[in-house]
């Protein structure tokens, strides 16, 4: 697949994520319930990492603070060069709008846009003029596989189909990293295994990093490294099953 | 895709009944507010096109005792007077009370001097001046019962009773919207009907100052001249002397006056919580916004933009209803609200429906700009 839109990042053992003795405790005082405790994490360039663990284990919480939603109580967080914790709120937007790609479970498509209109969200905030974004959304959902529904709206696709147009909005703007919160969590198994196809073809064709928070061990298995968190603690990494 | 037109079909594709029944909501306020303030102008109306230097005289006990007419040479002597005309409300019935519009007992040879703004061809002035039983109609008067040149007008007389039977010398045009609507008729065919003990008596003069300026200082003056004699004076100017008959309703247009800035007030409520449901609905798509790295100042002017779409839609079609809504309710009135005023309106209307669509968003717009992107993402999930 030949796409000029898509930079294919050099694989490289350079760490696009560094995650060093993290807290995250919500609440204060003696309602304070640590979601993470002292996290260390890693992640190279290139990547493509599954989380895995128990509810509440703290997967989503990591997820989110790698994605720059969500600020840690302590520690510090690394992505793409930029340290984290410095960032304002508008320059925490500005970055996320840049490097960071967020897949949701449950899609969240704009239900009065287009597919194509969805996808060209994240360009509004850019000065691209009209046609280099309409050229930049084509070319997101050709990856995907639905140039042909560039025009409906949510309503008129299945739940796999959002989920592709959500995958081509989180890659539109071409970003460092691509974060996926239960990818295939609301999809049967067949829009699943074809959701977690097209994030391999992203990561291995186009060198993207992805992160990806899974319940699901065939999903975590397309990922190269699989890495267990129990109780806010990282207690395992192991390599993916096919990757 | 632009974001004004992403809050356009947010205010209105995502519930579209919501969406129609906030835009008639809107629409409707804006129609009764128009309705509202254009009765209110139109009380003040007369005082608005009042002239400076007129001034009215009118026995000082009330407006209903009338003064006499060896009066008008010791007015016309004051100094700074410089012409003097007397007149009397007839208040005469046409076919029926509801059939109504203002009739005067004029003297024609001294009324013209002081309504100089009164516009009438010489050749028909000069027939009503001869011509006892004759009258003069406004331009605006005539084409609404259809009266022409030469026809018979029969009023039943209310103040002065018995029937009266006039005949049309001609049509004049004014500058005040009222006179318009009036008729004029000659002050010696309504004196000369009375019981002799009665004859001889005006409802007011109207005069003419050389210096609008030192108009109180004429009027002091004028009542000066009758202080302590049977039919003292009140001399105000025509401003004050129309404003007086509008104190009278002060009352009612309190309220009107009351009623339509509440009309603001619930149009403010009903958009707020128009804005303040839809953008509560919506906490997780804002998130996600947020998440795809839009600014909180960027969710705030989406969410404010999409109460100005609400009430600039609902304003437009407020105020394009308006105009022949307001201007059938003055028909019906028959002249007694001028239905072009509502024209005085409509611009405003529309601002301030637009400026409560922005100052009814900008809390929900705040709180969305607030959002906490992870517990508005936990909230889906």
């Amino acid at each position: 697949m030949t796409v000029s839109m898509l930079a294919v990042a050099p694989k490289s053992s350079t760490p696009i994520v560094r995650v060093q003795q993290v807290r995250k405790n919500y609440g204060t005082g003696e309602h304070a319930v640590t979601v993470l405790d002292g996290i260390d994490l890693t992640v190279d360039q290139g990547a493509f990492e599954a989380l895995m663990g128990p509810s509440g284990s703290g997967k989503t919480t990591l997820l989110n603070l790698i994605a720059g939603i969500d600020r840690p109580t302590s520690g510090k967080v690394e992505v793409a060069g930029t340290e984290l914790s410095g960032l304002s709120e508008g320059q925490l937007a500005d970055w996320r709008s840049r490097h960071i790609g967020f897949v949701f479970q449950f899609y969240n498509l704009l239900p009065v846009l287009t597919a194509a209109e969805n996808v060209e969200m994240p360009l509004l905030l850019t000065k691209l003029p009209s046609a280099e974004r309409r050229k930049r959304v084509e070319t997101a959902l050709t990856i995907v596989g639905l140039k042909d529904r560039m025009d409906h709206t949510p309503r008129q696709l299945s739940g796999g189909q959002e989920q592709r147009v959500a995958i081509a909005r989180a890659i539109v703007s071409d970003p460092s990293i691509l974060v996926a919160d239960e990818p295939t969590g609301d999809l049967d198994r067949k829009s699943g295994e074809e959701i977690l196809g097209l994030l391999q073809t992203l990561n291995e064709q186009f060198g993207k990093t992805i992160l990806m928070v899974t319940h699901d061990p065939h999903a975590a298995d397309r990922a190269k490294i699989i890495r267990r968190l129990d109780k806010g603690v990282l207690v395992q990494s192991a390599e993916g099953g096919k990757a | 895709m632009t974001l004004p037109s992403l809050a356009f079909r947010n205010a209105l594709l995502r519930n579209k009944t919501r969406a129609i029944l906030t835009l008639l909501a809107v629409a409707a306020l804006v129609l009764a507010f128009v309705f509202l303030r254009t009765v209110v102008s139109a009380f003040f109306e007369g005082p608005a096109n009042a002239h400076s230097d007129r001034l009215a005289v009118r026995n000082r006990i009330s407006l209903v005792v009338p003064l006499p007419l060896a009066d008008f040479d010791k007015i016309k002597a004051v100094p700074g007077v410089t012409s003097v005309t007397y007149s009397n409300w007839f208040g005469g019935v046409y076919i029926e009370p509801r059939n109504f519009f203002a009739q005067f007992a004029v003297d024609p040879a001294s009324y013209f001097d002081v309504y100089n703004d009164v516009q009438i061809d010489p050749a028909e002035l000069a027939t009503f001046k001869t011509d006892r039983t004759g009258c003069l109609l406004g331009e605006k008067l005539a084409p609404k019962y259809g009266f022409k040149k030469g026809d018979t007008i029969k009023l039943k007389g209310a103040i002065y009773p018995g029937d009266w039977s006039f005949k049309v010398d001609g049509i004049f045009k004014s500058t005040d919207p009222f006179m318009d609507q009036s008729m004029l008729f000659q002050w010696k065919y309504l004196d000369s009907a009375q019981a002799a003990d009665r004859q001889g008596y005006v409802g007011t003069y109207s005069v003419t100052v050389a210096d609008a300026s030192r108009g109180p200082e004429v009027a002091k003056a004028i009542d000066t001249v009758f202080a302590s004699s049977a039919y003292e004076t009140r001399t105000e100017s025509e401003k004050t002397f129309i404003l007086g008959f509008i104190n009278g309703s002060s009352a009612i247009i309190g309220a009107l006056e009351t009623v339509s800035f509440v009309l603001l007030v619930i149009m403010l409520l009903i958009l707020g919580n128009t804005l303040s449901m839809a953008l509560r609905e919506r906490t997780n798509e804002l998130a996600v916004l947020r998440t795809l790295g839009y600014r909180p100042g960027q969710l705030m002017s989406l969410a404010l933009q999409e109460g100005v779409w609400l009430s600039l839609i609902g304003g437009v079609l407020g105020a394009l209803v308006s105009p022949p809504i307001v201007k059938g309710f003055a028909i019906n009135t028959q002249g007694f609200i001028n239905g072009e005023l509502v024209w005085r309106w409509v611009g405003p209307a529309l601002g301030i429906a637009l400026t409560m669509g922005i100052l009814a968003s900008l809390w929900p717009a705040y709180r969305a700009s607030k959002i906490d992107i992870v517990q508005a993402l936990r909230r889906i999930e």
